[in-house]
């Protein structure tokens, strides 16, 4: 524990990603010629630094842009506009041999440990891919390899030589875990590490993550739905909505004293297992669902769900600016 | 009249496949009053849903059959019953709401027909105008806005939130006694989920409708239950009001439960406690406690012997370990 907060406070300041308005628009064919009819506009406009060994996290709801906004990140998903740097390297204008060398600076944990795994290939081969495309060694050196990363991410080596179907959900999570890890990568986006894995399990993976980030200094994106764990893993948190950031905070703060009125509704939705905490708190309910990102409200995207919403609100779109020392928020009547 | 609404004795429910015998209930036994919120909280696999399927009779068969045990309500066995009884029952009685909203809908056919169709199902002698009109107004009482114009619409013109609020209306059109929400809001994000439990916690005190609330969420049963059974590997493992469950929980599965889940107001650093190891394997024969593998507390005794759920001296509260604290 003590170490990992030394690696926080140490490496703090130095930035690792940039990322600056940053769109990501899928078009949407139909009509005559199959021309393009409308734009998905799943991330229009994310600016995010990282700070090199911080978790950043990243929560929204569902088609809020989060996932996407990931996967740009790391340009398995071509942006629209927008740069993305990585150690100062502007990722979206690099030629495709030299993106892949870079790739194994940059890793993803995915969602699903089901779908993940190539059902055909053992344990062994999984993991070895990366270092065989990578040639990061001999066959005896990955062996060797393979074996360490087994043992790291909590699994017995032995098993090296079976298939991805003979694992539970947590341990084929840890199998994408160690993949994730082969090329000692300085970044990963975990994308929903433990939304499919059961609540005892969920905890053993969460634990691993942040062990692993203390031992090897590892810098994480982390998206999830669920602000509880977001909270518990991350420095930071950065809350999106309709493909836009709308606050950015340190985790702390954000619960404390949220400025985004979405945010404070977000975080009055989440049940706290506690009665007695549960019986005093007050709830905020939101009304009607978020809308459409083909073709979003105008001024802020969050006016016809919010409160406080005044005539600006439907006209100008609020900018994400700092209102406090290293608190963000895009909003016109923040507080 | 029965003091209780439901009663559950000894219920065994067991699927037979290929590998053998998966024990997915296994002598489970839990009583409702009427008008209670209860909540049966679990992991995948702990035999919450199959629980909740075989008091509906809705168990696919085969594999799945009731093989044991006794399922009482108002007082008469449901087990007895034959097809056509339970038809009856069901939808008018005892309702249930699934956890997919997406695909619980028929999709070519009008909100309105669905909501209609349940009424004349269980009102003898009702008018189709008479059908409708209790649609609109079931579609208002579940806060869809513009209820007439929109029991018009088929399913996909829906979002998810919207089309678990149809569901819970059609559950609710009889007035049923008992409604059984399986993960109701599981499918759903966190401030829909919010509006979908005020409205079933509502609409269920407002009509007296006892509440089953099935779900893996601590939380989600902590604002909405008055009481609490938790599931494990087929068994019931402990059973309390609310309040003590999360106060003084008695069952190391619970007190394991509740310290592996980050909580949105802990202390920062707080770090988790997870379960070790993983639940077991229902098709293979278990001896002594199911819990024993993974138990921090576990004594020789635990691994020979299955403990019974029983009374641990703290009024209400129920739990099936020998060294509960």
């Amino acid at each position: 524990m003590a170490q990992q907060q030394m690696a926080t406070s140490t490496a703090t300041g130095t930035t690792l990603v940039e990322v600056k308005g940053l769109k990501v628009h899928f078009p949407i064919k139909g009509g005559l010629f199959n021309r393009t009819i409308a734009q998905v506009k799943a991330v229009d406009g994310v600016d995010l630094t990282i700070r090199r060994g911080e978790t950043l996290g990243l929560v929204g709801e569902s088609g809020c842009g989060k996932s996407t906004t990931g996967r740009a990140i790391l340009q398995l998903i071509k942006p629209t506009a927008g740069s993305v740097k990585l150690n100062g390297v502007e990722l979206t204008k690099l030629p495709p041999a030299e993106l892949r060398k870079k790739r194994a600076e940059m890793q993803m944990i995915f969602q699903d440990p089901f779908g993940s795994l190539d059902p055909r290939f053992t344990v062994g081969q999984i993991i070895a891919e990366p270092l065989e495309n990578f040639k990061r060694g001999n066959a005896r050196e990955i062996r060797e390899q393979v074996a360490h990363l087994l043992e790291v991410v909590g699994l017995n080596p032995y098993y090296v030589n079976r298939f991805p179907h003979e694992f539970s959900g947590g341990q084929r999570q840890r199998i994408g875990i160690a993949r994730a890890l082969a090329l000692r990568p300085s970044f990963i986006v975990a994308d929903e590490p433990v939304s499919a894995l059961d609540v005892s399990i969920q905890a053993q993976v969460v634990n691993l993550l942040q062990d692993l980030q203390a031992e090897f200094g590892l810098t994480y994106l982390f998206v999830a739905h669920n602000l509880s764990v977001v909270k518990h893993i991350s420095d930071r948190v950065a809350v999106m909505y309709l493909g836009r950031i709308v606050e950015l905070a340190a985790s702390e703060k954000l619960y404390e004293l949220p400025l985004h009125p979405y945010t404070q509704a977000l975080l009055s939705a989440i049940p706290v297992p506690d009665p007695e905490v549960e019986a005093r708190r007050k709830r905020i309910i939101l009304e009607g669902d978020v809308p459409s990102p083909v073709n979003p409200p105008p001024g802020c995207n969050f006016h016809p769900r919010c409160w406080k919403a005044q005539q600006i609100c439907r006209e100008v779109t609020p900018l994400l600016e700092e209102k406090e020392r290293d608190h963000y928020v895009a909003c016109h009547f923040p507080g | 009249m029965p003091e209780n609404l439901l009663e559950v004795n000894n219920l065994k429910t067991y699927f037979f496949t290929r590998s053998g015998v998966v024990k997915a209930v296994d002598d489970v036994s839990f009583t409702m009053r009427p008008g209670e919120a209860l909540g049966v909280v679990g992991e995948s696999g702990s035999g919450k849903s199959v629980t909740a399927l075989s008091i509906i009779r809705l168990v696919a068969s085969p594999p799945g059959k009731i093989v044991g045990g006794e399922i009482l309500f108002n007082g008469e066995n449901i087990l007895e019953k034959n097809n056509d009884e339970m038809t009856e029952l069901r939808g008018s009685k005892i309702s249930m709401v699934f956890q997919d909203p997406m695909t619980s809908l028929n999709p070519v056919f009008t909100i309105g027909y669905q909501i209609a169709e349940t009424v004349k199902r269980h009102r003898k002698g009702i008018s189709n105008d008479q059908a409708w009109q209790r649609a609109v107004e079931m579609l208002d009482l579940v806060r869809i806005p513009d209820a007439r114009r929109r029991a018009k619409n088929y399913p996909h013109e829906f979002s998810g939130g919207m089309r678990q609020r149809v569901m819970i209306a059609i559950a609710l059109a009889c007035n049923p006694q008992l409604l059984i929400a399986d993960e109701p809001t599981t499918a759903l994000d966190v401030t829909i989920q919010a509006q979908i439990l005020e409205l079933m916690k509502g609409l269920a005190k407002e009509f007296g409708t006892a509440l089953m609330l099935i779900t893996h969420d601590l939380g989600v049963v902590a604002g909405t239950c008055e009481h609490v059974i938790v599931m494990y590997a087929g068994h019931i493992v402990e059973s309390a009001p609310v309040r003590q469950i999360f106060q003084t929980p008695a069952h190391p599965y619970t007190i394991g439960l509740l310290q592996s889940i980050p909580r949105l107001d802990e202390k920062r650093g707080t770090r988790l406690t997870p379960i070790p190891g993983q639940p077991p394997d229902l098709s293979r024969e278990i001896i002594g406690c199911p819990y024993a593998p993974r138990c921090p507390r576990v004594q020789p005794r635990c691994r020979q012997e299955r403990p019974e759920l029983k009374p641990v001296g703290r009024g209400e509260q129920l739990a099936a370990c020998f060294y509960p604290s």
